[in-house]
């Protein structure tokens, strides 16, 4: 690489001086994060939302952490996410000013293997933010890996997910486990719970499986609410979990399960299908745990009929306050800033190797 | 649950009845509150009371039974017990029905939160004399949509869907005095009318999710049997609607009007 100076001549680039500055900017945190993020038209996803969190701590901690979209036109989340999110720094690669440094990071959600290609030039550092396992090899070239593109790191929310991608991408990838948060404001009722069954699948149809063969099978039970829990703001959606006496969950790629924690933080009961990955926090008294999807209907009538005798198993209600004191806001907080920071520091130490290089050997 | 009385009416007790009596009362001791309502029994005469007094009941139960000399139907029963109570809360306990262990528990629960709530209705089992199970009552509030606000009863959702049951409720003793208390005037349907008045009058009702009591439904020897069937107590249909269309216009007034059913001709 050669610059050219003012006067027109050509000079070598004082690479030295580039990787000290590299150097500085990471120490000082003046470094950009950015955070790549697909535009879900205002629909709220537990992905997107721990993305935000993590630019938003980022933040709090001092980072340069800001979200990164393709299109200069990117729907708010201001409506499910509210304003905290939404004015955090937000910039689209569309836009002329975007200029990506070697000190800089740019973190790519496992589902994109094409912007890990496309950004495979870029001489800033890419990690991977995998929180759906499943979707990593959605759009990944049969016979290849991330590393392929250059990406030898990742971040996930699991430590079975972590085993899970080294196992898949092989090689020497290294990987961070930042665990989901829950928000405080996901707590219990303050009155009596409801008649409600919060429902939440992976697939609508599932849900409509649900509700419909449990009205056929039991049709004394009609009156009973099923609340699909699609298309709500985040607080929203917490208060009206929280009204609920019982949640259903069916999601068999789930990789975290955001959901049945939300709803044990509000003191309800998980009535939920055991997901291909089985979640780190699953245990046998903690929820209404079935392998089998047709069940659904038959447990959900058995407890409904329990909660309406007040006589719902006392012991799945201890193992679930269990879950109080676990996926807090606080406990993120440190990790986040323990696993960015080691991010951090292993650029550093990249560019220092790299220094080192440079330079003169002595006899 | 020192705050409320169970009302308990009696107007005869036969050797089946003295069964279903002594297994109502028992509902009321088995109760998971700390201490246990109060039980007031109205009987129609004093040979009826001392029959009352003959039965051994649990020790803790704090009851007392009084003599009504006027009318003995069942409103007229009521109106006098609730006359004649101390507490701010009471209850209609029938004789052949009975209590969930749970529900005064969960009435003090929710007195607790929904301050406002001046009747709670329980979710009513409704079984077979034979103890079948045959459908739920008083759930429909609960059900999207049913009334303006889920849970509660309001005018509009009661004149379109009547079937409530008010036994086992809780009720306020001042707003049941305050809307007039029950038409004994009205031989049909007159709990139906009376719970039209409650929302007329903007009182607020509300179903407690939970199963509370347990009516036996159509007792071959109960007074409702023998209005809908084959006897000389068998209400025709078209009186039968008669006296529900009457509970309609009746609810705007807190009086017993003392109406009567006029058959009408038909050709």
């Amino acid at each position: 690489m050669e610059n050219v100076n003012e006067t027109g001549n050509t000079e070598k680039p004082d690479l030295k001086k580039i990787l000290l500055e590299n150097i500085e900017n990471l120490e000082e945190k003046k470094s950009s994060m950015y955070f790549f993020v697909m535009d879900t038209k205002g629909n709220a996803t537990a992905g997107m939302a721990n993305i935000y969190k993590h630019v938003k701590t980022l933040i709090e901690l001092g980072y340069n952490a800001k979200i990164l979209h393709e299109k200069t036109e990117f729907t708010s989340v201001e409506s499910w996410l509210g304003k905290e999110y939404s004015e955090l720094p937000h910039v689209s690669i569309e836009e002329q000013q975007l200029k990506v440094k070697a000190d800089d990071f740019v973190f790519i959600p496992e589902i994109f293997a094409n912007v890990m290609e496309q950004t495979s030039k870029l001489p800033c550092k890419r990690i991977v933010i995998s929180q759906a396992y499943d979707y990593a090899l959605e759009m990944l070239m049969p016979g290849k890996k991330w590393s392929d593109y250059g990406i030898t790191e990742c971040i996930t929310t699991t430590e079975k997910q972590s085993e899970h991608l080294k196992d898949l991408m092989s090689g020497n990838l290294q990987t961070h486990v930042i665990p989901v948060s829950i928000p405080k404001y996901f707590k219990p009722y303050e009155k009596p719970k409801k008649p409600i069954i919060a429902i939440n699948t992976r697939d609508q149809r599932d849900t409509v499986k649900i509700f419909k063969t449990f009205y056929l099978k039991y049709p004394h039970l009609k009156w009973v609410t099923f609340r699909d829990m699609r298309g709500m703001s985040m607080k929203n959606f917490a208060q009206n979990l929280s009204e609920c006496c019982v949640s259903v969950w069916v999601d068999d790629v789930s990789g975290f399960g955001t959901f049945p924690i939300e709803s044990m933080k509000c003191n309800i009961p998980v009535l939920g299908k055991v997901p291909n990955m089985v979640p780190e926090w699953m245990e046998d008294k903690n929820g209404l745990w079935t392998h089998d999807f047709n069940s659904i209907p038959d447990i959900l009538a058995n407890y409904i009929q329990a909660w309406l005798e007040d006589s719902s198993p006392e012991e799945l209600y201890e193992k679930m306050g269990e879950m109080n004191n676990k996926y807090n806001d606080e406990q993120q907080k440190e990790k986040i800033l323990e696993v960015y920071q080691k991010v951090v520091d292993n650029r550093v130490n990249e560019f220092k190797s790299q220094l080192e290089t440079l330079q003169p050997v002595n006899n | 649950m020192d705050n409320t009385t169970v009302i308990l009416p009696i107007h005869r007790l036969n050797e089946k009845e003295k069964d279903y009596f002594a297994n109502a009362i028992k509902s009321v001791s088995i109760q998971k509150t700390e201490t246990t309502p109060k039980i007031l029994i109205v009987v129609a005469n004093e040979e009826l009371k001392k029959e009352v007094e003959s039965f051994e009941f649990d020790e803790k139960l704090k009851f007392k039974v009084l003599v009504n000399d006027g009318e003995s139907d069942f409103c007229s029963q009521i109106n006098f017990g609730v006359k004649n109570i101390d507490t701010k809360w009471f209850s209609i306990l029938e004789v052949d029905d009975e209590y969930s262990a749970i529900w005064f528990k969960q009435v003090e629960e929710y007195i607790k939160h929904y301050k406002d709530v001046e009747v709670f209705l329980p979710l009513v089992l409704d079984v077979s004399p034979e103890g079948n199970f045959l459908h739920f009552t008083n759930e429909p509030v609960w059900a999207p949509e049913f009334s303006d606000k889920m849970g509660f009863l309001d005018n509009d959702s009661l004149l379109n869907y009547p079937n409530f049951q008010t036994s086992g409720a809780v009720y306020n003793k001042e707003t049941f005095l305050s809307v007039g208390g029950f038409k004994s005037g009205i031989k049909l349907h007159f709990t139906y009318e009376f719970l039209l008045r409650m929302t007329y009058y903007d009182k607020t009702i509300m179903t407690i999710p939970k199963l509370g009591y347990k009516k036996t439904n159509m007792r071959e020897d109960s007074l409702f049997y023998g209005y809908y069937n084959e006897g000389s107590e068998k209400i025709r249909i078209d009186e039968a609607k008669w006296w529900f269309n009457q509970a309609k216009k009746e609810c705007y007034f807190k009086q017993d009007r003392g109406i009567t059913y006029e058959e009408e001709i038909t050709q």
